[in-house]
């Protein structure tokens, strides 16, 4: 097994830029998604990685050795592809164990390793069918089998449920971290689904425009975010984002909301950024939809919180917490309540912003104050 | 309160009765030859010279069909009947047919995934290949075939096919090849497959539905071709079409339809025969890049 050191790879294809120096570092036997939207470098990053596209500048070691410019075979990397790549044309057994005989593994041992794997991800009974015989679960599961076989220093994902349904993924998601428990194998997960990201990562690189944001444990990520673009990317419904104007009350500094025409002072943690050379001016307020709840009593009484009176003009159930939609200095703003509290839309409710986690962003630069 | 009536089954029957009569008189029209050609071949020529040409057969004779095949004399050969030109285009077509379709696979193969710079060129300029006037071609490549010293020999008329066929299975192939994912070889290469490994264990198995696509287009191309067969042989390497051509034109006398039927059919034969072998193949494989399923 091994780690993996990143160190400023750049990738350009002609004059288009796709990596703009990365610098991961990866620590043996840790789980890193790379995550972010459509064409921010993820993918071709992993590729990079694998040794299918060669870098443009930089260096990619794994654990002491300097594999930039090594062949894929010599770099004992596995890859689990979105469209999973089987062999059409060989059943499973031979998928499985393709990789190792063409590294001339005895026929005994491929045959032992091919069973284990086969009884590790449940496969036993398909071993002797064609891929086109398999529904995309089992497709997945000898996807990974056929990587698994191969023990590699080094596992790499290229968002391998995108094309399951809902459920299958969801389940998957749970074996793939299993196996991860199990293995203890560097793994590194390309995907576009943040709640992927957020479940089965121990680190998590936002990308964007060739870029990593932030590079941090979920709850990093999710409660610290680096800049606007990471605090939005991340969570499900996403943050609230206000502009608002930032006062001060002798060493205690507050924002101001305005909603139905009142107007209202939020007072805002010190450990959650320096307001201080922002007085009169404005900032980006990011509240997180839990943040703004119905009126628990608990709640209520923290030094952070305020009850403020809104109109409901969209609800939206979700089962265990129903979404609120209200309007705050004029913009869109989502609430999360619990069920039996919420009103119709059109009345008004009385909702607790908490503030204990709000975080500040510049207006220009967009990144955390 | 009456009821109105809608019912498109009349409508329906005959249309169908309209299109299968069209389809039928079509039939007719494309089989008669064939038909013609089959039953004149078992005619004899004292039957042949007092009756129609158009005429069911009173009696039925193999003799024309020996005859074109080994007893007729052609030019001023030595060895008699269509045979030897037979054996000629068989000795030629076989190797032709297999190394192009293997080149065109090749190719297909590199320029789908193994792609260097200039590759959409290198296919742009190869493409052009297939829309190549042969006539403009003969003196250039008689010249080619002297330096070699292949003129008039069946070494001579294979290379001449192969080049010119290379340009129609690359397309084939490469057309083919690109619907492929290309994350298989990725795959493949990942699991330590270098660049034979790829095209022999994951690529060819993949591939017969094009290759039979390839065999088809190439054998029929290639034993039906007159134009090379006729400029690049000597007498002792020409093809059968060559020969058949022979066989009718110098004759003198009587015209003998009956041998010159039999002999047409001898050299159409072969097509006929991988057509039926492989026909299904042939539609499949050529819709297969098209539709993906």
């Amino acid at each position: 097994m091994a780690g993996l050191l990143i160190d400023n790879v750049e990738k350009s294809f002609g004059q288009t830029h796709i990596l703009k120096g990365i610098d991961l570092e990866i620590p043996d036997g840790e789980f890193v998604i790379l995550v972010g939207p459509s064409g921010c470098g993820k993918s071709t990053l992993l590729n990079c990685i694998a040794g299918l596209e060669e870098v443009t500048s930089g260096r990619i070691l794994m654990g002491e050795t300097d594999m930039t410019y090594a062949a894929p075979k010599d770099r004992d990397i596995a890859m689990v592809f979105q469209s999973y790549a089987l062999y059409p044309n060989m059943n499973v057994r031979k998928n499985i164990a393709f990789g190792l005989e063409i590294r001339k593994m005895p026929k005994a041992e491929i045959a032992e390793i091919v069973d284990n794997v086969a009884k590790l991800l449940q496969i036993e009974n398909l071993l002797d069918r064609k891929p086109s015989q398999l529904s995309g679960g089992q497709r997945q599961r000898v996807a990974m089998g056929r990587s698994l076989a191969r023990q590699p220093e080094v596992f790499l994902f290229d968002e391998p449920l995108s094309n399951l349904d809902a459920k299958l993924r969801v389940e998957m998601r749970t074996e793939i971290k299993k196996l991860h428990q199990r293995l203890g194998t560097t793994i590194v997960y390309v995907t576009h689904d943040q709640i992927e990201a957020m479940t089965l990562a121990d680190r998590i690189a936002v990308m964007k425009g060739g870029n990593v944001q932030q590079f941090g444990t979920p709850q990093q990520v999710y409660d610290n975010p680096a800049n606007m673009f990471v605090a939005g990317f991340m969570g499900s419904p996403s943050m609230n984002f206000l502009r608002v104007e930032v006062g001060q009350t002798e060493n205690d500094y507050h924002v101001l909301i305005a909603a139905e025409g009142h107007t209202y002072k939020l007072p805002c943690p010190p450990e959650q950024g320096d307001l201080s050379s922002y007085v009169g001016k404005e900032v980006i307020l990011g509240l997180r939809p839990e943040q703004l709840t119905h009126v628990m009593p608990h709640v209520e009484e923290g030094p952070y919180v305020v009850k403020v009176p809104v109109k409901i003009e969209v609800t939206e159930p979700t089962g265990a917490d129903t979404l609120i939609l209200t309007r705050i200095n004029d913009e869109e703003c989502e609430c999360r309540v619990h069920p039996t509290e919420a009103g119709q839309p059109g009345e008004m409710m009385d909702i607790l912003f908490n503030m204990d986690k709000a975080v500040f962003f510049d207006i220009e630069t967009e990144d955390r104050i | 309160m009456s009821i109105k009536v809608q019912d498109s089954r009349y409508k329906d029957i005959t249309a169908r009765a309209v299109l299968y009569a069209v389809l039928v008189i079509a039939a007719i029209y494309y089989l008669a030859p064939l038909f013609l050609m089959i039953v004149t071949s078992f005619r004899s020529m004292d039957e042949i010279r007092v009756g129609q040409l158009i005429e069911w057969p009173k009696s039925f004779s193999l003799a024309a069909w020996s005859e074109a095949w080994n007893q007729v004399q052609i030019g001023a050969r030595e060895e008699l009947g269509l045979k030897p030109y037979f054996m000629n285009s068989i000795q030629m077509v076989i190797p032709s047919v297999a190394i192009s379709t293997l080149l065109g696979a090749l190719n297909g193969y590199v320029l789908s995934f193994w792609k260097f710079r200039g590759s959409g060129l290198f296919f742009a300029l190869l493409l052009a290949g297939c829309f190549l006037p042969f006539q403009a071609i003969l003196l250039p490549h008689s010249i080619v075939l002297g330096k070699l010293q292949l003129t008039g020999t069946i070494s001579g008329l294979v290379l001449t096919h192969v080049i010119y066929g290379v340009a129609f299975t690359t397309l084939f192939f490469r057309n083919y090849y690109i619907n492929l994912p290309g994350e298989l070889i990725k795959a493949a290469k990942l699991d330590g497959a270098g660049f034979w490994m790829i095209f022999y264990r994951i690529i060819l198995p993949l591939s017969t539905p094009i290759i039979v696509v390839s065999v088809i287009w190439q054998f029929t191309q290639i034993w039906n071709d007159f134009l090379f067969g006729v400029v690049f042989s000597d007498p002792d390497s020409q093809p059968v079409t060559v020969g058949l051509n022979n066989m009718v034109n110098s004759t003198t006398g009587e015209k003998r339809y009956n041998v010159d039927m039999a002999g047409a059919i001898i050299a159409a034969l072969p097509t006929v025969f991988v057509y039926v072998v492989a026909g299904k193949y042939f539609v499949r494989g050529l819709t297969a890049g098209s539709v993906k399923g």
